[in-house]
């Protein structure tokens, strides 16, 4: 995996080492990263103890009880406040992406027909208001996820875990018999079908462990009972959430949280240009900030030298990209596909994104810093402009040696609007004239999601689940068996039984970096069918408060954006 | 004076209904399925139909109109068993974002948009009323002239212009105020107030414009009334022919404008609260309507609509005690 | 009796857009001490705009030359504020409209109290309030105790004229100005304001400057008419001189134009401006 600390000197230099040691550690399947050499006070620097830092952002957590919220921002926030039994590394770790143990004392055993998962807690674990944390607790916590209102969160849970047919939840049905706890400190699992991939599912929010009984209504709702280092302070919703120490959270028990600042201040509902000026500003407390993805607008003034050292750019892990309907003629012919795989002038799209700091363009479906990237451009140009002329002769093979027409869903926002100009751009080269169905922003996952509703093409994103593999970004979007009517994610809606079985084999494999190695030439494979054309890998683009220090990226919790846990301050006199 | 208050309660119950039903209606017919939207990636038909439930969607459009309805009145229980909530009379929904009660949602905004409001009436009042006596008084000075521009100036520029432009001069630039941030008043009252400012201004401003060219057009029309004629034939002092004779009439479509102007600003100020990260009722608004959030939607037009219907009914009576002629029973 | 008020050669000129205009040009006349005048005239011939000329409530686009004075003080080089004490004290105006002059936010009882207050500086409320009942039932308003709480609008047209007028004499003023006092009144209610302002005068002493353009209203009181056309005194007379005997084609023309109740039935004779009427003399 590779990350970016902008340093004027070092950068090109950085750039040419990481390049080739990632390609070399992502390929086999074990995202290895090399760090670039971090200087003592830079942004990689050891966090001092004591100080609270601030983070401004501009939408609320979507919940408190991990049971519920499930998206990048609040899975980050969970870590500070709760522990599961496994849970990513570090974003400072050699390998961010690797699933490690946190409650658990490993990764857990796998019984020989794959069925039964056994873990171990470790010693003197407590909730912040100091009760021991057992294998009771890490149940109750998990069978949370079967309350019909309350498990709206991660679906793996449920998913994956063998349940009674008609189980809603320990508030509605009591006890889940599938989870066994022989004593205090194992718990076992068992398992509808094989699923190598459980330390990752062990590792989602709705693994954190609450007191037996708790939690029912709208208990947690304003509050948080912690096992994590952190915990809640004060909550005033669309306002500011702050988190204090859990003085019954042992350091000597984790190894992935560093838990160096005094506190949290997260003051929601600012206004996103606001927080750029605030962080640019560095005003009072707000060296002290971290902030979300700065706003294109921004990024002129981002030149100026004074902020070199503080500028964060790394590459992200949601995968843009334009999917086909293989359903609508003439998208049904793979000719046809890979014709539009060659047009398109992903440079083009590249810009309007905002240019080279905002995003790279991608080749594959996997993205770079995900765990069974593989390298390769099936459909390679110069400069990635796009190759009209192999373009133009597969649409002649094709028998459409002057284009046709072809409607593409998108949105009106300026961003998406400029990748879908890009695109129409591109192939009205190759004689393709694209129309644009504009959706608005909230009904626009409704209506691509629809196979009824949808058109021919569609540009949208996707973001694995975990960035420990690549299980949760190749299923979903090519498994013809995975297809709906409402909610659907393949969007081209192929369903090749070689690709199918191929994911079941890969599924299967119990060896991770085997099992990665799998997913890079499944995605090698699939894309020859050119279901997707995969356009770009956003970028997170950051600028820390110049007291911050210990920032990492996270592709696994914070789809690539700021690991929490490793943040803390130089001086935390300061601000 | 009862039956006329009598009267107009019964008109304000009725509007309301109105409005509630027409948003619902609405609602109802033309947005997207929040369910799907709740229910995010990793989406299974199942799992929508299953929120749908949860959230009472599968129900036809007039029982969950009436459920809504009588909630108000009486409350309701949501969920059955240990996860059973209770919600109190008059009862708002649940978030479907959040999970929490509108109601408490409202109870935790509330006081910002109501500090947002007041601080900005007592500015608006003093420069718009004051600026536009005096360029009434001054007709055709400089003053006059400035005042007027000034005015047209405030009328005309958006207010999130505004916002970010002065938030930009005075704080970063000049560094005079810090930026926002939420502090409660016990907490840190100077701060608490610093907050306030800018949004203060720029709410003022835009209504001090309204204001100032409405108080001058209505004073130089009071001017010209034969009463003032009559007050200075009298030998009255100006100052006097001013304050009591041309003012009072000329101000009293003023105070009737700023009763439904400040009601409905209690409502929220939605773009000054979003710009300056004010964690009020009007972004609440804002918020909930991108994201679909359909009984905080509900919730907010439903108090909203109460407001200004209320501040009617009020002014209204306060104008019946202001301008004789309109006082009720009075006969000749 | 001795000259109350003294207007000579009074030239009013306004700025407008098309320049100057004179509305009033080179007007003379005296006034005795409780004497009458009627002054007669067209709209549009000066003769608001004299009355308001002698109260110093011209508006600031006019100027004046000539001489105004009251009581041998010369009204037009007084500075404002000397002029004010005069105005409502010495000398009252009361004008066309009673409704609109009234201020509708205050009762007329304040509004009698007010202008008495204004130019009695000592004087308490009570005695004031007390003043202003005594004024109201000067001018036959009955129940005037009572009423004197009330709002304009809540009096009909002649009793707000009624009410103009007491607020007018509370200040016992030397020189009363009657601008148009009739002509939005009734018929009937005409006669009885007219006989109202005959019984203040016989009662008072009180000088009277009566402006209309009905000759029926002047000739019913004036002793003294000055009939003017275009800014322009044209005839100046004696009231009953005028009547019987007019000298000046204009006033013939006017009188003529009055219809009689024993005229007989025949043309009614406008004034003929065409057929060169008027004009300087």
């Amino acid at each position: 995996m590779t990350r970016r600390v902008t340093r004027p000197a070092l950068r090109a230099a950085a750039f040419g080492v990481a390049a080739l040691l990632a390609l070399g550690a992502c390929s086999s399947g074990g995202g290895g990263g090399s760090s670039t050499a971090s200087t003592a006070g830079g942004l990689e620097g050891e966090p001092a103890e004591g100080g609270v830092v601030q983070v401004l952002q501009n939408a609320d957590f979507s919940y408190l009880d991990p049971a519920k919220g499930w998206d990048g921002g609040v899975n980050n926030f969970y870590r500070l406040v709760y522990r599961t039994l496994t849970t990513p590394a570090s974003g400072s770790a050699e390998d961010p992406n690797e699933i490690v143990p946190d409650l658990a004392t490993d990764t857990g055993t796998v019984s020989d027909d794959g069925l039964t998962w056994t873990f171990t807690l470790k010693d003197g674990l407590k909730f912040d208001n100091g009760d021991p944390i057992t294998s009771a607790e890490v149940k109750f916590g998990v069978s949370r996820a079967w309350d019909p209102e309350i498990g709206i969160g991660s679906p793996y849970a449920k998913q994956v875990i063998d349940a009674p047919k008609d189980y809603e939840g320990p508030y509605k049905s009591g006890d889940l018999p599938t989870i066994e706890t022989p004593d205090d400190t194992t718990i076992v699992f068992h398992l509808k079908a094989p699923f190598p991939d459980f330390p990752a599912v062990a590792s989602q929010p709705n693994f954190a462990p609450f007191p037996v009984g708790s939690g029912a209504g709208d208990e947690f709702l304003n509050d948080i009972v912690a096992s994590g280092p952190y915990t809640l302070d004060e909550y005033t919703p669309g306002s500011v959430i702050t988190l204090v120490r859990n003085e019954n959270w042992d350091a000597a028990t984790d190894e992935v949280r560093t838990a160096k600042p005094d506190g949290w201040n997260f003051q929601l509902g600012l206004d996103p240009a606001t927080i750029d000026e605030r962080l640019l500003a560095g005003q009072g407390t707000d060296v002290n900030a971290i902030g979300g993805n700065l706003q294109p607008a921004t990024l002129a003034r981002l030149q100026d030298p004074k902020y070199k050292d503080r500028l964060v750019d790394w590459p992200g892990v949601c995968t843009t990209y334009m999917g086909l309907n293989t359903t609508k003629k003439p998208l049904d012919d793979v000719k046809v596909r890979q014709a539009i795989s060659y047009a398109v002038d992903k440079a083009a799209v590249q810009n309007g994104t905002g240019g080279t700091m905002l995003a790279d363009i991608a080749s594959t479906t996997i993205p770079e810093s995900v765990a069974g990237f593989k390298d390769f451009d099936l459909y390679p140009s110069e400069g990635n402009a796009g190759d009209v002329d192999k373009a133009k002769e597969l649409l002649a093979e094709a028998g459409y040696p002057d284009g046709f027409e072809m409607t593409l869903d998108m949105r009106t926002q300026p961003k998406l609007q400029a990748q879908a100009e890009a695109v129409q751009q591109s192939l009205s080269r190759v004689g393709i004239k694209v129309t644009f169905n504009p959706i608005d922003t909230s009904k626009f996952y409704e209506t691509i999601g629809t196979p009824k509703l949808q058109n021919d093409a569609a540009i949208t994103g996707w973001c694995p689940d975990w960035a420990s593999s690549a299980s949760t970004v190749i299923p979903p979007l090519f498994d013809g068996r995975r297809i709906t009517d409402k909610g659907n994610s393949n969007l081209a809606q192929i369903d090749d039984p070689a690709i199918n079985s191929a994911i079941d084999d890969a599924l299967a494999i119990t060896d991770p970096a085997a099992a990665n190695e799998a997913w890079g030439n499944l995605d090698e494979q699939v894309l020859t069918e050119a279901p997707i054309v995969p356009l770009l890998v956003e970028k997170v683009v950051l600028l820390p408060g110049e007291n911050v220090t210990g920032v990492y990226s996270s592709p696994g919790v914070a789809t690539g954006g700021l690991d929490y846990t490793g943040v803390g301050l130089k001086d935390p006199s300061k601000g | 004076m009862v039956r006329f208050l009598v009267t107009r309660l019964a008109g304000m119950v009725g509007v309301l209904f109105l409005v509630v039903l027409f948003t619902y209606a609405i609602f109802f017919a033309l947005s997207p399925d929040p369910a799907v939207q709740i229910c995010g990636k990793n989406c299974t038909p199942e799992l929508i139909d299953q929120i749908r439930t949860n959230l009472g969607l599968d129900r036809p459009f007039y029982e969950q109109f009436l459920g809504f309805l009588s909630g108000l009145f009486v409350g309701t229980t949501y969920g059955t068993g240990a996860n059973a909530i209770d919600c109190a009379a008059p009862c708002l929904g649940y978030s479907f974002q959040t999970g929490q009660p509108v109601l408490e949602m409202f109870e935790q905004r509330f006081g910002v948009s109501a500090t947002l409001a007041v601080g900005a009436a007592v500015l608006w009042l003093l420069m718009g009323v004051s600026g536009g006596m005096i360029a009434a008084i001054k007709k055709g000075t400089w003053f006059d002239r400035a005042a007027t521009g000034a005015a047209l100036g405030g009328v005309s520029i958006p207010n999130y212009v505004l916002a970010l432009v002065l938030q930009y001069v005075l704080v970063v630039r000049l560094g005079w105020l810090p930026f926002p941030q939420a502090v409660p008043f016990a907490a840190d009252p100077g701060q608490w107030f610093l907050n306030f400012v800018m949004p203060w201004l720029v709410l003022a401003f835009t209504y001090a414009s309204m204001y100032q060219r409405l108080t001058r057009a209505n004073v130089l029309d009071t001017l010209d009334e034969n009463f003032v004629r009559t007050a200075r034939a009298k030998g009255l002092a100006p100052r006097l022919v001013w304050r009591r004779h041309a003012l009072r009439p000329a101000l009293t479509p003023v105070v009737t404008l700023f009763g439904m102007d400040f009601a409905g600003l209690l409502g929220g100020a939605i773009i000054i609260e979003t710009v300056f990260g004010l964690n009020g009722i009007g972004k609440m608004a804002s918020d909930s309507i991108t994201k679909n959030d359909q009984p905080v939607i509900m919730g907010v037009t439903l108090v909203a609509a109460f407001l200004v219907i209320v501040g009617n009914v009020i002014v209204d009576i306060v104008y019946t005690t202001i301008d004789p002629r309109v006082r009720i029973g009075a006969r000749a | 009796m001795s000259t109350l008020l003294e207007v000579e050669d009074l030239t009013i000129t306004f700025r407008t857009a098309h320049g100057p205009v004179d509305v009033v040009d080179g007007l003379s006349f005296t006034l005795e001490q409780g004497a009458s005048l009627g002054i007669v005239g067209e709209s549009g011939s000066g003769k608001s705009m004299t009355s308001l000329a002698v109260m110093g409530l011209l508006p600031p686009t006019a100027s004046l030359r000539g001489r105004v004075s009251l009581d041998g003080a010369d009204l037009t080089s007084l500075p404002e504020s000397k002029v004010r004490r005069l105005r409502g004290d010495r000398m009252s105006m009361i004008f066309q409209d009673p409704l609109s002059s009234l201020n509708p936010y205050y009762s007329v009882g304040m509004q009698i109290e007010e202008a008495y207050r204004a130019h009695r500086p000592g004087v308490t409320r009570r005695q004031a309030h007390k003043v202003a009942v005594e004024a109201m039932e000067r001018v036959h308003i009955a129940d005037a105790a009572r009423r004197v709480d009330h709002y304009p609008h809540q009096f009909s047209g002649g009793m707000r004229q009624r009410v103009m007028i007491a607020m007018a004499l509370s200040t016992e003023p030397d020189l009363l100005i009657a601008d148009e006092p009739t002509t939005a009144l009734d018929v009937t209610v005409q006669a009885q304001i007219l006989d109202l302002l005959q019984e203040v005068r016989r009662e008072t002493g009180t000088a009277l400057i009566l402006i209309s353009h009905d000759l029926a209203v002047v000739s019913e009181i004036a002793e003294d008419v000055v009939v003017m056309r275009h800014g322009v005194a044209v005839e100046q007379a004696p009231a009953e001189r005028l009547f019987s005997d007019p000298q000046h084609p204009y006033t013939r023309a006017l009188l003529d134009a009055v219809p009689r109740i024993d005229d007989e039935i025949g043309e009614l004779r406008g004034i003929d401006a065409a057929a060169g009427v008027g004009g300087k003399p």
